[in-house]
């Protein structure tokens, strides 16, 4: 998937060099967004591990049953909200705070549902601009459906031999949109919460209610609270990688479905800790130890 | 992960394609019709008009004379259909699918096709609002969404959505098991919008 994670993981957190500020003449901004509508995570099975192809074919069948429940569980959402469009609101944002960073030079904007490396890559061969931020987003249930969590995936990719030579290591030439050729990086996650029943369709009840209005209205802040975050985050000083390791930590929740931490590898989704870097009346800001951030909606929907 | 389980994901998932990122492309005239073996009409959804006569001695001008006036597909990205694992999925002409589709309904012997709204008794118009497919784990899902507005003497005076889905395993993330599935949910979105448009018939 995109900016692909394959070989080395770059870090979470890259700044924008202070010599990179000067060079962008122009910025366009490309959400890549593969989902439709919202998606309740499910867990991989595993229990058939150890016993080999008879074992994987279990798992296969149990991922199916599951993947099968959750679908049928999450359409009265998805029903609720087939007239809403989370890439709309979110473009909408980034449109609006984008404009704050003078250097950046934001331009055109676009969504895309194609997060291959070949489409993202094509995109980039597309723009005229001199760099490009693509901003990856992706929202879901957590599998008892008790939590929404948006995600987002920054990364501002190099477009012209200028900025290109800005890259800081070792490039990719082969794929152009892997990590580590960006020019700044960083991951940010949304958290809401509906109050849990323990009971996954009790809890898609909740968030489906009136219209889906909890869902809505959750989706909807994640896009203002997310935004101003990574518009803040993109113009952090060059050296600003991460809190001090002495910074006082609070707790931070952490999905109850662990497999997830397995394949989504950033502090702001699985850490335990974190700095406490502001609040408002919704929630807080949280900032981890490799430099990624969460907005926690206090309360619930 | 034990050597045995990885072996037996290395077999399932060798199959995932060796890998191929080159993207599915839908064809539109891919959507099956629906079994038709003989002249006489085809219910598609018999237990709606289970208190009708046989179709053999349906009269014609008691069947519901329908009119569609539109059918578009209404989405931003007109020709996208989702993402396989790494594979973009799109359609060479959506509109075309999605007609396609739509054009079933004709098999539908308690439904009468009429060219003009004096001569209907709903005026139909029908968008694609949504169309994709979604990969998690070993599974790939599709779902379609319909929204059909309804008309009668000139008034819209209903507006529904009917969902198609498929789910099932994700066996090569090939390009057949991605239409097939795609046009198993749009599928599914039509037979429930024709139980829709025949509860609507009911009710005139």
């Amino acid at each position: 998937m995109l900016l692909a994670a394959c070989a080395s993981q770059p870090s979470i957190h890259l700044p924008v060099s202070n010599a990179a500020r000067s060079t962008f003449e122009s910025t366009d901004v490309v959400l890549p967004i593969r989902q439709s509508e919202i998606y309740v995570f499910v867990p991989m099975a595993t229990a058939g591990a150890g016993f080999g192809l008879v074992g994987a074919l279990v798992d296969i069948s149990v991922d199916s049953a599951r993947t099968s429940k959750a679908e049928t569980a999450v359409t009265p959402l998805r029903n609720a909200m087939v007239d809403y469009s989370f890439d709309n609101a979110l473009q909408s944002e980034l449109k609006g705070s984008l404009a704050q960073v003078a250097w950046l030079h934001a331009g055109n904007f676009g969504v895309t549902h194609d997060i291959s490396n070949d489409g993202l890559g094509k995109a980039l061969a597309a723009s005229k601009a001199s760099s490009v931020l693509f901003v990856i987003a992706d929202y879901r249930l957590s599998n008892d459906g008790e939590v929404m969590y948006v995600t987002l995936q920054a990364a501002l990719m190099p477009n012209n031999d200028k900025t290109r030579a800005l890259i800081p290591g070792k490039r990719d030439d082969k794929t152009p949109v892997a990590l580590v050729n960006a020019l700044y990086r960083n991951r940010f996650i949304f958290e809401a919460h509906v109050s849990g029943t323990g009971d996954r369709d009790k809890n898609i009840a909740e968030w489906s209610a009136n219209n889906g209005a909890a869902a809505r209205a959750a989706l909807t802040m994640a896009a203002k609270k997310l935004v101003p975050m990574l518009v803040d985050d993109v113009q952090r000083a060059e050296g600003d990688i991460a809190p001090p390791a002495n910074a006082a930590q609070v707790p931070n929740s952490t999905p109850s479905e662990v497999v997830e931490c397995n394949i989504a590898p950033s502090e702001a989704q699985c850490g335990k800790t974190a700095v406490l870097l502001s609040q408002d009346q919704d929630g807080q800001v949280l900032r981890f130890k490799d430099g990624s951030l969460k907005y926690f909606k206090t309360g619930n929907f | 992960m034990s050597p045995s389980r990885a072996a037996a994901l290395t077999v399932l998932s060798g199959l995932l394609a060796a890998c191929t990122t080159k993207p599915i492309t839908v064809d539109p005239a891919s959507v099956p019709l629906l079994p038709h073996t003989s002249d006489a009409p085809v219910m598609l959804k018999p237990a709606a008009f289970a208190e009708q006569p046989s179709h053999a001695v349906i009269d014609a001008a008691a069947l519901c004379a329908i009119r569609l006036a539109d059918v578009r597909d209404v989405r931003p990205d007109p020709n996208d259909l989702g993402m396989m694992i790494g594979r973009a999925v799109h359609a060479s002409d959506s509109a075309a699918w999605f007609r396609n589709a739509i054009e079933t309904l004709k098999q539908d012997g308690h439904l009468r096709f009429v060219d003009t709204d004096a001569d209907a008794q709903l005026v139909l118009r029908v968008e694609l609002v949504k169309a994709y497919i979604l990969v998690q784990n070993t599974q790939k899902s599709s779902n379609v969404v319909i929204r059909v507005v309804y008309s009668k003497g000139g008034t819209e005076f209903d507006t529904q959505i009917a969902r198609g889905r498929d789910e099932g395993a994700n066996w090569i993330n090939g390009e057949d098991e991605a239409q097939g599935s795609l046009n198993r949910a749009l599928l599914a979105a039509v037979g429930e919008l024709d139980a829709n448009i025949s509860a609507h018939c009911r009710a005139l």
